[in-house]
């Protein structure tokens, strides 16, 4: 197995500036310099490069069209984008915009009409869920807008639906890991490794190095995403 | 020299013409029929389901014009989906199958896969029974669900392994110039394969 192939680097953006958080809260800058990120992590051969905008759903802001084109014109392997997709008018202007491939998580709330519309059109290896979620007693719950709301929705029951919904791919982030580089969510990927689910799962939240990558592929779990690891090269 | 790519909907020509730009190639899209004979190579993207992209090349009499480029011995790069579409039938499941372009004898199915996961949404290595193949060991990105069931296993062929099961590649003969994979999200190995469908 190539190793590096499984990691994406997960770069979190807001007004065009690399930011990242500890448990989706207290939102930093990393750098202003996004294009150098991307740069170096297209050389260390990871497997694609995933964007999300993390206060887009949270403020209710249009999706930052400009920063996605841009950081489209520096890849040369696939580009994968997750927030503030609320029509099929944004997921046309994305792929136009050169994304390959995008995530869906708050404009689900309601229905699944819109994963489902845009998998029709695109093909469900284009078209994904991310899932935000974090244990409540014994129960695994989602959460939308950046972890900020709960949803009362269990995890298990989200998935099997986002399945069954045609998404291709999920990104399932463990909210109480997440920037908090200690290690994987350890209960959270038993709990993914126990369900049933028949297409590829992403992990994120709180990988610090090769051996967690390793660790956290099994089963279910075909790939990581990564972000304050690797923006502060806890992999050099 | 004029290359155009032929828009079906569908997702991935603005990757399609970025990777030529990187190499010197302004792609013009082709919206109509009539301007698919203008050009000397053709492209047929991939990304996208294959019914909504049969639908708009019948509606759009594509079919038609695509079999007279490839008649006159034009260069035709077909990707992922693209590929797919060259064989005779596409068969959706047991209840949902229909006519493709009839080009390559074969036809798309689903991936028949128990022990791994749907849709190969991944970097694979290359394998082929010829060794001076360019592509052997090479690494590239796939994602897909359906897989080009050649009727012949043809030498010009190659493939991947997931557990045993094999899937094809690429086929590449005469003017055709097929890959399920995605040279133009691969990185420096997809270029070069672009790179030496410029070059024709």
């Amino acid at each position: 197995m190539n190793i590096k192939k499984k990691i994406i680097p997960r770069l979190e953006i807001k007004s065009g500036n690399l930011i990242k958080g500890i448990r989706m809260e207290g939102l930093r800058v990393v750098s202003k310099d996004l294009k150098s990120y991307i740069k170096k992590y297209i050389k260390m051969g990871v497997k694609e490069i995933f964007v999300e905008d993390i206060v887009a759903s949270l403020f209710n802001r249009s999706i930052d069209f400009e920063t996605i084109k841009l950081i489209s014109s520096h890849v040369n392997i696939p580009l994968s984008y997750a927030g503030g997709i609320k029509s099929i008018q944004d997921i046309h202007k994305l792929f136009k915009n050169g994304v390959d491939k995008i995530y869906i998580n708050s404009s689900l709330k309601n229905d699944f009409k819109l994963l489902n519309e845009a998998s029709n059109i695109y093909g469900s290896q284009s078209v994904g869920v991310l899932i935000q979620t974090r244990r409540i007693f014994n129960n695994w719950y989602i959460f939308f807008e950046s972890g900020r709301i709960f949803s009362n929705i269990k995890t298990k029951e989200w998935i099997s639906r986002s399945e069954l919904n045609e998404a291709g791919e999920m990104i399932i982030c463990s909210i109480m890991h997440d920037g908090t580089v200690n290690g994987p969510d350890l209960e959270l990927i038993k709990f993914i490794n126990d369900l049933d689910i028949k297409i590829p799962v992403i992990y994120s939240g709180g990988l610090r190095d090769l051996s967690d990558v390793k660790q956290s592929i099994k089963k279910n779990i075909n790939s990581v995403a990564i972000a304050h690891a690797l923006h502060f090269n806890k992999f050099e | 020299m004029k290359i155009g790519i032929l828009n079906y909907g569908g997702g991935n020509i603005s990757n399609i013409k970025k990777a030529f730009n990187t190499i010197g190639v302004s792609l013009s899209v082709i919206e109509k029929k009539k301007d698919i004979s203008k050009f000397e190579k053709i492209i047929l993207p991939g990304m996208g389901s294959a019914q909504h992209a049969m639908k708009i090349i019948k509606q759009n009499k594509f079919d038609i014009s695509i079999r007279d480029f490839i008649k006159n011995q034009n260069p035709i790069l077909g990707i992922c989906l693209g590929f797919q579409l060259m064989l005779n039938k596409y068969e959706v499941n047991k209840n949902l199958k229909f006519n493709c372009l009839s080009i390559v004898k074969g036809s798309a199915k689903k991936i028949n896969s128990e022990t791994f996961k749907l849709p190969l949404i991944d970097w694979y290595k290359i394998e082929s029974k010829n060794s001076k193949n360019y592509l052997k060991n090479k690494m590239f990105y796939f994602a897909h669900q359906y897989f080009c069931d050649l009727d012949k296993n043809d030498a010009n062929s190659t493939y991947i392994k997931i557990n045993q099961n094999k899937i094809v590649a690429s086929y590449v003969k005469k003017n055709l110039y097929l890959y399920q994979f995605h040279p133009e999200l691969s990185g420096d190995n997809g270029l070069m394969v672009l790179n030496n469908f410029k070059n024709l």
